[in-house]
């Protein structure tokens, strides 16, 4: 059982508020600046080791050298007359993650597009500070992401931020335990207890690999998963299906499906770069695209930035082996690939002048993809567009994207007109 | 960088002290510093006294030993104590640093040690018991106890670089104060008590430089 220590250094300890293998964490009161902190201190069986003792200080120096509201701060380093180094910490007092989305599931809620959003900006502003620090965090986690009451600043307090959610208005997200834990274990040959299980990618699951900032932007999208499927991604790899039926289940967009599973692929280089990418792709996946209208109605709802890169990507792009295609009788589906990306339009080659033709994109592994219709209007994210034929010869319908990869995808469609 | 290091480690081989310690206080950054204490280690090993008096010199200077030694204690009189066992027992044992790792991987795990030795120690100890300079059972008080009560030892003093030689005898044959020795050599306390502790490591080098270290 644990000894409640009176006094650890200064601050008066008041309650245990979590327990590890090698520390436990004490809520504790700062009496000189009237300031509730917790206290985490390295456990007593553990503290005469040399190599323990330098994990537990280099965490407090880690978290002294990253400046984000969603980290957790360091105040201070002190140790015990019996020797155990402690580390003054900013008190969490909503609790973890874990605790509160166990709550909240278990009053019926679910999470929605919001809930989503303020998990995502808040953890991807944490690994961004732990990253611009030269630090990997290597375990996030629900049980290392911690909320915090008093400070309206942050995702939660959102001008859209309704109540009832995840994150509540004033509350934030901070991260916690630089991935301690894992690395203590490892430098006394102990196995870490379960937890953390499933939010370990896979560079970390076998023997010695080489980590970086991409391993947390795995762990980001495991955390959206978490939160979406009630799952950890690491245990099984993860179905798209599952994912997609989560998705609709909960009345969120399907595109979040691509963001989350490009972070999630097992080689670190196909991931986004870094947590802002990702964040970005999460934002764009999120907003829902403009309503569907008919083609011939014109472009009144396009969103300005996305026709400006649609247009450049154009000029760019027409030039190239995509602008001269043989113009073949009957359907063809001619697609573009750029490693998991394709893009393609399927439709009628050729039709009789006052027909309406209907072409359809077939688009995976792109979050946005944009029409480019005969007479220059420019339609984005439709899943299909319909052409009203109006003399003989030849029309083209061009599709572009940009994948994940940054890489750009176009496909040209070659459409026949004669007089029936 | 290496221009530096090249120059200095001539002027070692050519005995010039002086444009040795010129050449270290113009290295500026970590990657100079580490490249530096490589180069006066290798010469060290190589039976250079020269070396290594100037390692433990850059050793002390450049906060190395200070700083392997943080990475694992906190209390400011424990990191006191055992940056000073540190350096001496860095001066003690250069002579089997074999050059296939760095220096400061070497240092560091004399530092690791030498913080075991301390924790162990401290663990026994009676924690009230903390007016001794330094404290009983380190290598420093070892090396403090054998200055004063050996001959030998004493005569050996003659051999230190002066500054060093002057505050070790104050401090470990008379028995003053720091603050005291610091008053009698017209320098301050912070100064006396590093030159106090290279002085003992160089001693400790020569101790088994001429085969009497226990």
């Amino acid at each position: 059982m644990s000894t409640v220590v009176p006094r650890i250094g200064r601050y008066t300890v008041e309650q245990v508020i979590g327990t590890g293998a090698f520390a436990t964490v004490y809520r504790a009161v700062d009496e000189r600046l009237g300031a509730t902190v917790a206290v985490k201190l390295l456990a007593d069986n553990h503290c005469l080791d040399p190599d323990i003792r330098a994990r537990f200080l280099d965490e407090g120096r880690a978290l002294r050298r990253i400046d984000s509201p969603h980290v957790l701060r360091v105040y201070d380093v002190g140790e015990t007359d019996r020797l155990q180094p402690y580390l003054v910490l900013e008190h969490a007092d909503r609790g973890t993650l874990a605790q509160r989305v166990a709550g909240l599931r278990a009053s019926g809620w679910r999470p929605s597009a919001h809930d989503v959003r303020a998990l995502a900006s808040g953890l991807a502003a944490a690994v961004t500070a732990v990253h611009a620090a030269d630090l990997v965090h290597r375990d996030l986690s629900p049980g290392n992401v911690l909320l915090r009451s008093g400070i309206a600043t942050g995702a939660g307090a959102g001008p859209d931020g309704g109540g009832g959610g995840l994150v509540q208005p004033g509350e934030r997200l901070l991260v916690a335990d630089l991935g301690l834990s894992k690395d203590l274990a490892r430098s006394s040959g102990l196995t870490v207890a379960g937890g953390t299980d499933g939010f370990r990618p896979p560079e970390q699951r076998g023997g010695p690999s080489r980590v970086d900032g991409r391993a947390d932007v795995w762990g980001l999208s495991a955390m959206v998963v978490w939160l979406v499927t009630g799952q950890a991604p690491g245990t099984d790899p993860l179905s798209p299906a599952d994912v997609d039926r989560a998705l609709l289940d909960l009345g969120l967009p399907v595109a979040l499906r691509q963001p989350l599973l490009t972070s999630l692929h097992d080689d670190p280089a196909r991931r986004h770069p870094d947590a802002a990418t990702w964040l970005a792709a999460v934002e764009s996946a999120l907003t829902p695209p403009p309503p569907q209208a008919p083609a011939a109605v014109g472009p009144t709802s396009l969103r300005p930035v996305w026709v400006v890169a649609a247009a450049a990507l154009l000029a760019g792009g027409l030039v190239g082996a995509g602008a001269l295609r043989l113009v073949d009788d009957g359907n063809v589906d001619v697609a573009d690939r750029v490693g998991d990306a394709r893009l393609s339009i399927a439709g009628p080659t050729r039709a009789d002048v006052g027909t309406t033709v209907t072409l359809e994109v077939t688009a995976e592994g792109v979050d946005h993809w944009a029409w480019l219709m005969p007479d220059g209007t420019i339609y984005t994210d439709r899943p299909s567009v319909q052409l009203r034929t109006s003399s003989a010869g030849t029309a083209q319908v061009v599709v572009v994207a940009v994948a994940a990869s940054g890489e750009r995808l176009e496909d040209v469609h070659d459409l026949r007109l004669v007089e029936p | 960088m290496d221009r530096a290091v090249a120059t200095l480690e001539a002027a070692v081989r050519g005995g010039n002290a002086s444009l040795a310690r010129r050449q270290l206080g113009e290295l500026r950054d970590d990657a100079d510093h580490d490249a530096a204490l490589d180069a006066l280690a290798r010469s060290s090993a190589d039976g250079s006294v020269l070396a290594v008096e100037l390692l433990v010199e850059a050793v002390d200077r450049f906060g190395a030993a200070r700083r392997a030694v943080r990475r694992f204690l906190v209390d400011e009189a424990a990191v006191d104590d055992v940056t000073q066992d540190t350096l001496i027992t860095v001066a003690r044992s250069i002579t089997s640093f074999r050059g296939e790792a760095k220096f400061t991987t070497w240092l560091h795990q004399i530092a690791r040690n030498r913080s075991v030795d301390h924790l162990r120690r401290a663990r026994a100890a009676d924690p009230l018991d903390d007016h001794h300079d330094p404290h009983p059972g380190t290598v420093a008080a070892r090396m403090s106890s054998l200055v004063a009560s050996r001959a030998a030892v004493q005569q050996l003093l003659a051999e230190l670089p002066e500054r060093y030689r002057d505050a070790v005898l104050l401090r470990d044959v008379e028995h003053l104060p720091y603050a005291e020795v610091a008053t009698r050599l017209g320098r301050n306390v912070n100064t006396v008590k590093s030159h106090v502790a290279r002085g003992r490591a160089l001693l400790a080098a020569m101790l088994v430089d001429r085969g009497l270290d226990s």
